[in-house]
């Protein structure tokens, strides 16, 4: 049990609890700390805290009051211990102060405003599509709104329907918007349809299965194929697959497969019911070039030299379709703008009235005592009662015998003695302190004649005089006090207090009956205590009658500190003195009666000093007059070298005023005396005081009926002090609540209030207030209309202003993946040629999707669009060519400095690639390995030229590798070679080695691929696929040089050796007379032939290549079609040609003006279709029937 | 066997000779029974800081709240013999608390005896009569002292209670003697008190004080449960809920509200007379019978004609001579 009682929350708790009492007031002597001290050292140590409470409160508290207080104090106390030192600790609840309104008021307003903020912004960002930073302010914007809409004071349905309603919202604005630009204009959607898709990992050279059943539903499954139907194949990276009629698919990636890269799939699998379609996408996993970890991440970090999204080049037309959106449904747009923020308006102040609504609601329930609140500051209020008092005093103590009388033995005994043993008893009266009964007539609670008795009565009580007070309203027959606020009986006063000495104080006009006036019948009861004085507050000069009869009951004295020694003296001498001698004998009482006569300051000007008349006009500031608040203001107005105004014969002053017994000042009044205070220069002295002793005075219990009037003299005291605009805005608005609920202001200070003028006073006309204003001021808020008008006029203002463009898009309005794009025509066609090349590669339609490519870029190059944004037009054969052609070049990248790359380096694999690159992802893919390989500044190479146009890339892929071998070149004998002319003679043995020779004529498609436009006089137009004409042998050699640097091949014409060997098919040469045929209709077309079934009519021209039968190299249309260039220069006949294949140029009298040309056309006969016939041409010269193909080693 | 009935008046006046025989009383055994007695954990704290502490243990409360009862029942608690009573009066005088000196009786006996003088323990024997506090003090254990009412005694006897705590030591004039006694003899002091307000300061800072709140109704209904033999929770419950509802009821206004004592008595009394204290609940359903009855044991709660007619007005009936 002796255990130290240290610990530390005891410890703090004790600490913080000890400073509290001592603050609040409690008288902590040394005795009662030793006490605690004592009890905390028997407490066993393991004692909760909590514990402490009723344990200390007996300690501390001596009257129920006290008590209750100290388990508040105690509980204060151990929450602040609590928080000082076990932070992470939850306090108990109840401990915890509840919110108070202002602060949700404030949270929902923030949410409130927040959630309008939001919404805005949403509605803008709708409007403005769908950029990314659109979507990130959506996503913002929604993650606000979302926060706000949890913090709103909803009910939980309201809550859940708030956040469900904002998704909606957002969608049904992007559902609108897309509605409203549907009916602008309607938009080509070339969006692909979803497809299932799969990713399959697979390692290079390994294989995946996959089953394109429904699982469990097999017997449903009637056939399985590859999209395109063939149940095996090739796909284009190499990768071979097969789709058994079980429904299984089985791949296998190809051996040198690009890591990285990825391949697809389409599978179809037909049901009873239906048919689906499955694209599966294989991801060929291995690295064969390991790369570093880091680099792996900076792959994908890459930047691509353009952005690989075709919306990305499309945000100016698509500025502009808004543009001409706006422009069209302008009106439609700000009408739709202006009933958005109306409504957010509206919903504002609907949201706003019905918080007030809900506030006055509040308010108006409010009905918990306290219904008035006293303003008590606490403080001991000690007043000066001169040295009067100590007089009283001195008296006040002198003992009093009583009834009961004492045997005095030793009395006895002496008297006995001397009385010669006779018995005789002597008896001593027992004295014993006098106790008073104070009974004071008490108005009003702030009755200042009366306490000024109880404030004497504190004083008597300090000095431990035993008195009782008791406070009677007129009547002294019910009388109360603070331990009996019901009131006692007088009886029961007299049951209680009989040996007590009685003072009365008041006038006593209650004491007589009103007709006769004679003393009425029951203040006989008073005659139950002996001693008795009636102190009377009345002026003496008006003593009277009244008096004389009073005086027959009690001892009568005017109620003074000197009226009240003078009743002490009479009851010790127990002599009745006459009113007219009390009122001799007493100096210090109130003589003159206060007469009001002419002006109000005239009539107290005329009674009081003038700093007693400022004590007074600072008492009329506040509505009421309250005693403590009277001494405080008494306090703040001493100045030092005045007397001080606090002395108990200055307040008896004051209390002559009726107003000081009443308890208020009439309103006129107060207004004149706030005026005569605001003279002097006082007023915001006092306000000031008084603002000071509202905020430190313990406030009425929030939520009582005090509370608000409390509130509101607090609201208007600081109004009239003029705070700042921000401060006083929060005031009024909390004024107007409650004046909306009807709770009465003090009307002086209001009006008061009114007459400082505000910047609206000055603009609205005085009889406009009534309709503009609540309550008919603007001090206290305007009407909800007029809080709309400037509103509105707001809102159409900015709305009016808001600048439009008002171009139109020229072109086609596209919708591409959700979004609307303005292009030109050109641009609108490539983008739609891109989706179907890629809806056909998706299908693995390879053929169409190479049509397509070479569709897209004839239109790449008819649209003749900037250079550097041709890839985006096509993303197919223009993409590749220019790729390719920048990897070739790839010192012009803007990011990477790449000397040159490695003949097998990946950036080769990534060109060949290209060509295989079946979507952007891949493609981008490709591309990035390139580029960080380029980056990564890979040794020296030879560069592999990619042709990655596709009409280029045919060039290449058309070449026939012809093995080389030896025959007689000419014209050998007419079996062979026909109806020789002289200049195919004589024949002689030629050996040429191997080489590659296009199986077709260069086509204008191919000639346009490369030049990048059609020869200027082309003959047959618009024919892509026919061969090219009207270029020079000249021209050519343009051709040859842009296509080397594209492909990095070496392309040149075949000599006229190689193109005669490979005319006559080689070693396979089966010896005919035109290539490939003796009946020359089978393979050419000459004059006879050209025109039949011509779809260009009768039009004399060339027909597309390879319309004829190969001969038996596959090389077509080496006889007919069009004349074709060889490298050689013209000689007459071949003495002394070159034995060895190569080009006879100007050896032996050669005429390189001319050039010579082979295999006849479609506008010669037969004859010169021969292979061995031999024509020449100038080489300048562009002729409509002269085209070439191409040959390299 | 009850006291006149107006239907029976023929009967009685017939009867003539013949008496009815007085109703045999029945004392409530557990109506002052110290062990029934059941402290708040708030009191029972209040005492232990005033018996760790050796200081007074003041009490006020509404009559009827038990601060009487609470040194009846310590004394129990503790065994500390019988409580010593002292019952402050105005005109108490220090001494009293100690002894009364029977100076009349000596002065008669010295005058009649013509025996020699006594000697002082004779003295004391015969004419000191220790009381309260001086009987505690002189009986050398500890022993439990109720002081009751203090606010009615002259305002130097609680200071005199507090010096006589301090120094455990009285004197006796007459017999010329000091009474004195251990610390750890120290007699347990409890006061009572109606008013707080006529206590010096001085005092009120030396003892440990506790206000008794009058008991919640279910505090009650465990009070009454140990107090009132006979009636089951169910029973009693009616009659505590009717017994709340009248001291709820401010407008009856009554000069003094029933406490305790009269709620036990009333209830006591209610199961003897066999009341159907179930329909309590609804006291508008009340048979006349019944209702009349009720009436009269309204005498048992108030304690003035105001206050019987307030309560009787309350169930819808009239004084009989209103």
């Amino acid at each position: 049990m002796m255990n130290e009682m240290t610990s530390l929350p005891h410890r703090r708790l004790l600490v913080e609890l000890l400073d509290t009492l001592q603050t609040v007031g409690y008288p902590l002597g040394p005795g009662k700390l030793m006490q605690v001290e004592e009890l905390m050292r028997q407490l066993p140590p393991d004692t909760p805290p909590e514990a402490l409470r009723t344990l200390l409160a007996p300690l501390f508290a001596s009257n129920p009051e006290a008590q209750r207080q100290f388990y508040g104090l105690f509980d204060q106390c151990l929450a602040a211990a609590y928080k000082t030192l076990v932070q992470e600790e939850p306090l108990p609840t109840t401990l915890l102060a509840t919110p108070g309104i202002e602060k949700a008021e404030t949270r929902s307003r923030r949410s409130l405003l927040a959630t309008l903020l939001a919404l805005t912004l949403a509605a803008g960002a709708a409007f403005d599509g769908g950029t990314p930073v659109t979507w990130v302010l959506l996503a913002a914007v929604g993650a606000a709104a979302l926060l706000a809409g949890w913090k709103l004071p909803l009910r939980p349905v309201s809550r859940w329907a708030y956040l469900l309603a904002l998704p909606v919202l957002t969608l049904a604005g992007f559902g609108l918007k897309l509605w409203m630009l549907a009916m602008v204009t309607t938009p080509i959607i070339i969006d692909r349809p979803p497809r299932q898709t799969e990713r399959i990992p697979v390692e290079q050279g390994e294989s995946a299965t996959r089953s394109l059943q429904i699982p469990g539903d097999t017997a449903r499954l009637i056939a399985a194929a590859h999209c395109n139907g063939q149940n095996a194949g090739t796909t284009p990276s190499g990768g071979r697959y097969a789709i058994d009629s079980s429904g299984t698919l089985r791949y296998t990636a190809a051996a040198e497969a690009l890591p990285g890269s990825t391949d697809t799939l389409c599978a179809e699998a037909v049901y009873a019911s239906r048919r689906d379609t499955a694209l599966f996408v294989i991801d060929i996993l291995a690295t064969d070039v390991p790369l570093p970890a880091q680099d792996k991440e900076r792959l994908a970090e890459i930047p691509l030299p353009f952005p690989d999204s075709l919306s990305a080049i499309s945000l100016d037309p698509e500025v502009q379709t808004r543009a001409d959106f706006y422009r069209r449904y302008q009106w439609l747009l700000k009408a739709l703008i202006f009933l958005l923020a109306a409504f957010a308006v509206w919903a504002f102040l609907r949201w706003n009235e019905r918080r007030r609504a809900k506030f006055v609601a509040e308010i108006e329930q409010r009905d918990s005592p306290p219904y008035v609140w006293r303003i008590e500051t606490g403080e001991e209020q000690r007043l000066d009662f001169e040295e009067s008092l100590s007089l009283l005093l001195n008296r006040l103590r002198r003992r009093e015998g009583t009834d009961v009388r004492r045997l005095d033995v030793r009395g006895t005994v002496k008297a006995s003695a001397r009385r010669a043993g006779r018995a005789t008893f002597v008896f001593r009266e027992q004295t014993r302190p006098p106790e008073y009964l104070l009974l004071i007539d008490r108005f009003d609670a702030n009755d200042h004649r009366a306490r000024l008795f109880d404030a004497l009565y504190e004083e008597l009580r300090r000095a431990e005089v035993p008195v009782e007070r008791f406070f009677y309203q007129g009547d002294p027959r019910v009388c109360f006090n603070e331990t009996h606020p019901d009131g006692l009986p007088l009886t029961e006063l007299l049951h209680r207090h009989r040996d007590a000495r009685l003072l009365l104080i008041g006038e006593g006009q209650r004491l007589l009956l009103p007709s006769s006036g004679q003393l009425a019948p029951w203040t006989g009861m008073f005659s139950g205590w002996r001693r008795r004085a009636l102190l009377l507050p009345k002026p003496t000069r008006e003593w009277g009658r009244r008096e004389q009869t009073l005086a027959g009951l009690f001892a009568v004295a005017p109620a003074s500190v000197q009226g009240f020694d003078l009743a002490l003296e009479q009851f010790e001498t127990l002599e009745q003195r006459s009113p007219a001698e009390a009122m001799r004998r007493v100096a210090d009482a109130v003589a003159e009666p206060f007469e009001f006569k002419g002006s109000l300051l005239g009539s107290l000007r005329r009674h009081f000093a003038e700093p007693l008349i400022r004590w007074i006009a600072a008492c009329a500031v506040y509505p009421a007059l309250h005693w403590d608040l009277t001494l405080y203001l008494g306090r703040t107005l001493s100045e030092p070298e005045d007397d001080a105004l606090l002395r108990s014969a200055n307040l008896r002053q004051l209390a002559r005023l009726p107003w000081f017994v009443q308890g208020t000042i009439p309103e006129n009044a107060r207004l004149q005396l706030i005026e005569y205070l605001a003279e002097q220069g006082l007023e915001t002295r006092v306000r000031r005081a008084l603002d000071e002793l509202l905020r430190s005075a313990p406030a009425p219990a929030k939520g009582s009926v005090a509370w608000d009037d409390y509130r509101m003299n607090v609201i208007l005291n600081e109004l009239m002090l003029q705070p700042d605009a921000a401060k006083r805005r929060e005031l009024e608005a909390e004024f107007e609540r409650f004046l909306a609920a009807g709770k009465q202001p003090d009307f002086v200070s209001f009006k008061q209030l009114q007459r400082q003028p505000t910047r609206l006073d000055l603009l609205v006309p005085e009889n406009w207030k009534k309709y503009l204003f609540r309550h008919g001021s603007s001090r206290f808020g305007l009407r909800r209309l007029a809080l709309l008008l400037p509103v509105w006029v707001l809102l159409a203002a900015g709305i009016a202003l808001v600048p439009v463009k008002t171009e139109v898009c020229n072109g086609e309005l596209v919708s591409y993946q959700n979004r609307l794009l303005c292009l030109d025509d050109a641009a609108a066609r490539l983008l739609y040629l891109d989706y179907l090349t890629r809806d056909a590669i998706d299908a693995q339609n390879h053929a169409r999707a190479d049509s397509l490519r070479r569709e897209a870029g004839i239109a790449a190059r008819a649209a003749q669009p900037a250079a550097d944004t041709l890839p985006y037009y096509s993303n197919t054969a223009a993409w590749y060519y220019n790729y390719g052609a920048r990897a070739y070049n790839c010192s012009r990248w803007p990011t990477a400095q790449c000397p040159a790359l490695p003949a097998d380096s990946l950036l080769n694999i990534a060109c060949r690639n290209f060509r295989y690159a079946q979507d952007r992802d891949s493609l981008n893919q490709y591309m990035r390995l390139a580029l960080f390989r380029c980056d990564k500044g890979a040794g020296p190479v030879a560069l592999v030229p990619v042709v990655a146009d596709a009409p280029i890339q045919k060039l290449e892929t058309n070449m026939a590798r012809i093995t080389g071998g030896s025959f007689t070149m000419g014209c050998k004998d007419t079996t062979r070679d026909g109806d020789c002319d002289d200049d195919e003679k004589p024949p002689h043995e030629v050996r040429v080695r191997d080489f590659y020779i296009s199986r077709y004529e260069v086509t204008q498609a191919q000639w346009r691929a490369v030049m990048g436009s059609d020869p200027p006089e082309l003959h047959n137009k618009g024919c892509e696929t026919c061969p090219v004409e009207r270029v020079s042998w000249n021209d050519i050699q343009e051709f040859l040089k842009k296509l080397n640097t594209l492909t990095g091949k070496q392309y040149r014409l075949p000599t006229e050796a190689e193109w005669e060997y490979a005319a006559r098919g080689g070693a396979q040469s089966r010896g005919y007379l035109y290539s490939g045929s003796n009946t020359i209709d089978e393979v050419a077309w000459y004059t006879e032939n050209y025109a039949k079934g011509n779809t260009f009519g009768e039009q004399k021209t060339t027909r597309p290549v390879g319309g004829k039968k190969p001969n038996e190299l596959g090389l077509y249309d080496m006889s007919g079609n069009v004349y074709e260039w060889v490298a050689d220069c013209w000689h007459g006949n071949y003495k002394e040609a070159p034995k060895d294949g190569t080009a006879w140029l100007e050896a032996n009298g050669g005429n390189c003006s001319g050039r010579v040309v082979r295999g006849g056309s479609w506008g010669i006969n037969d004859n010169s279709c021969r292979v061995s016939d031999r024509n020449y041409d100038y080489a300048d010269n562009r002729d409509y029937y002269i085209g070439f193909r191409l040959a390299r080693y | 066997m009850s006291y006149y009935s107006l239907e029976k008046r023929q009967e009685y006046l017939q009867q003539q000779g013949e008496r009815q025989p007085l109703p045999p009383f029945a004392a409530n055994p557990r109506l002052n029974a110290p062990e029934l007695y059941q402290p708040s954990p708030e009191l029972a704290d209040a005492v232990n800081v005033a018996l760790r502490l050796g200081l007074p243990l003041l009490l006020t409360g509404e009559p009827g709240s038990g601060k009487t009862q609470l040194a009846e029942h310590l004394a129990w608690f503790f065994n500390l013999g019988e409580t010593l009573v002292f019952n402050a009066q105005t005109t108490s005088s220090a001494t009293d608390l100690f002894y009364q000196y029977d100076a009349l009786g000596h002065f008669q006996h010295s005058h009649n005896s013509k025996e020699q003088l006594l000697s002082l323990e004779e003295l004391e024997r015969r004419f000191i009569r220790y009381k309260g506090l001086g009987e505690a003090i002189r009986s050398q254990q500890r022993r439990l002292v109720l002081i009751d009412e203090i606010d009615k005694a002259p305002r130097d006897l609680p200071n005199d209670v507090l010096d006589a705590m301090d120094k455990l030591r009285f004197y006796v004039a007459e017999v010329d003697k000091w009474h004195t006694t251990e610390p750890q003899h120290r007699p347990v002091i409890v006061l009572t008190s109606n008013s707080e307000k006529n206590l010096p300061d001085a005092f009120l800072r030396r003892v440990v004080y506790f206000h008794i709140e009058f008991p919640d109704p279910a505090k009650m209904m465990e009070i009454m449960g140990a107090k009132v033999a006979g009636l089951d929770a169910g029973q009693l419950r009616p009659v505590v809920d009717h017994f709340y509802a009248i001291r709820g009821e401010r407008n009856l206004k009554l000069n003094k509200y029933p406490a305790t004592a009269e709620l036990i008595q009333w209830a006591a009394y209610l199961q003897e007379t066999g009341f159907p204290t179930a329909k309590l609940k609804n006291p508008d359903r009340l048979s006349e019978e019944e209702r009349r009855a009720l009436k009269t044991s309204y005498s048992v709660l108030a304690k003035t004609r105001e206050d019987l007619a307030a309560l009787v007005r309350r169930v819808g009936g009239i004084m009989n001579d209103e």
